[in-house]
């Protein structure tokens, strides 16, 4: 009687983790406003996002409508700043270089894999 | 992310509170597990049993806690991706009065493993759990060990 008891025959990494979370994450937000809540009031940034857990702790506790007083649980702001890639990047006045800045930081998310990445960038370099 | 489109093997836990309500402490050691990127949370889902033995299900609001603010950050964590046969299973396991809490996470941990043995030219086999009853047997613990 060994330990492994399925057969081992394929291969069973899947490419789906962005879909899966993705589909999750709308799950998530649907179910959340058929409780009654308001969509706005969706707390995206907390743990209740399958998308932003690559944030890490420095944003994964400030969600708009986090009931727990956001003090006592903010990070220091130097922390908070660190987490560089998961926060919006800043607004540029070149709508092509805000374009671009957009598009890193959701690579560096995981929402873009890097092929959608390159195809996008391409898209809004005109290439 | 490294490996980030790669989906970690996905689980499952499945708790019982037989006095109906939770302390919360559990929350604050899964949130660390969160916070570093070791697990996400796909689904949160409770179910209460009442007296009767009828069966509803609760929201991350409704569910009786002694510490909020160790649940409190988990709201907006319901998917629904659990069916009605999914709760029966566990309802069936729990005894009248006693809430259920019920956590689908992915492993998120082993994404990255998972885009290294791939982009290097492995191939993954497969993975899974390996009942701890077997390995116990295998290293002849019995009872009178622990």
């Amino acid at each position: 009687m060994g330990l492994i008891k399925t057969a081992l025959k394929t291969a069973v990494a899947v490419k789906t983790a962005n879909v899966v979370h993705d589909r999750i994450q709308r799950r998530k937000q649907a179910e959340w406003v058929a409780a009654g809540h308001s969509a706005e009031s969706f707390p995206g940034q907390n743990l209740g996002d399958a998308t932003a857990t690559v944030v890490g702790s420095a944003t994964g506790w400030l969600g708009p409508s986090a009931s727990t007083p956001v003090a006592a649980v903010s990070p220091p702001p130097v922390q908070y700043q660190s987490a560089g890639p998961a926060l919006p990047a800043p607004a540029s006045a070149d709508p092509v270089l805000a374009q671009l800045q957009e598009l890193g930081a959701l690579k560096e998310r995981g929402i873009l894999t890097e092929e959608e990445f390159v195809a996008q960038k391409r898209r809004i370099l005109g290439m | 992310m490294d490996g980030s489109e790669f989906l970690g093997p996905v689980d499952f836990l499945a708790v019982e509170f037989p006095t109906g309500r939770m302390s919360g402490a559990g929350f604050r050691m899964l949130r660390g597990l969160v916070e570093a990127g070791t697990i996400v949370v796909l689904d949160l889902e409770f179910v209460l049993k009442a007296a009767d033995g009828s069966v509803t299900r609760l929201s991350l609001e409704d569910v009786p806690v002694t510490s909020p603010e160790d649940t409190s950050s988990w709201a907006g964590s319901y998917s629904g991706i659990l069916d009605e046969s999914d709760l029966a299973l566990v309802s069936e396991a729990i005894a009248p009065g006693s809430l259920a809490g019920i956590l689908v996470y992915e492993n998120a941990w082993a994404a990255p493993i998972m885009a290294e043995i791939t982009t290097s030219g492995a191939r993954l086999l497969g993975s899974g759990r390996i009942d701890t009853d077997d390995l116990s047997d295998v290293l002849i613990i019995s009872p009178d060990d622990v």
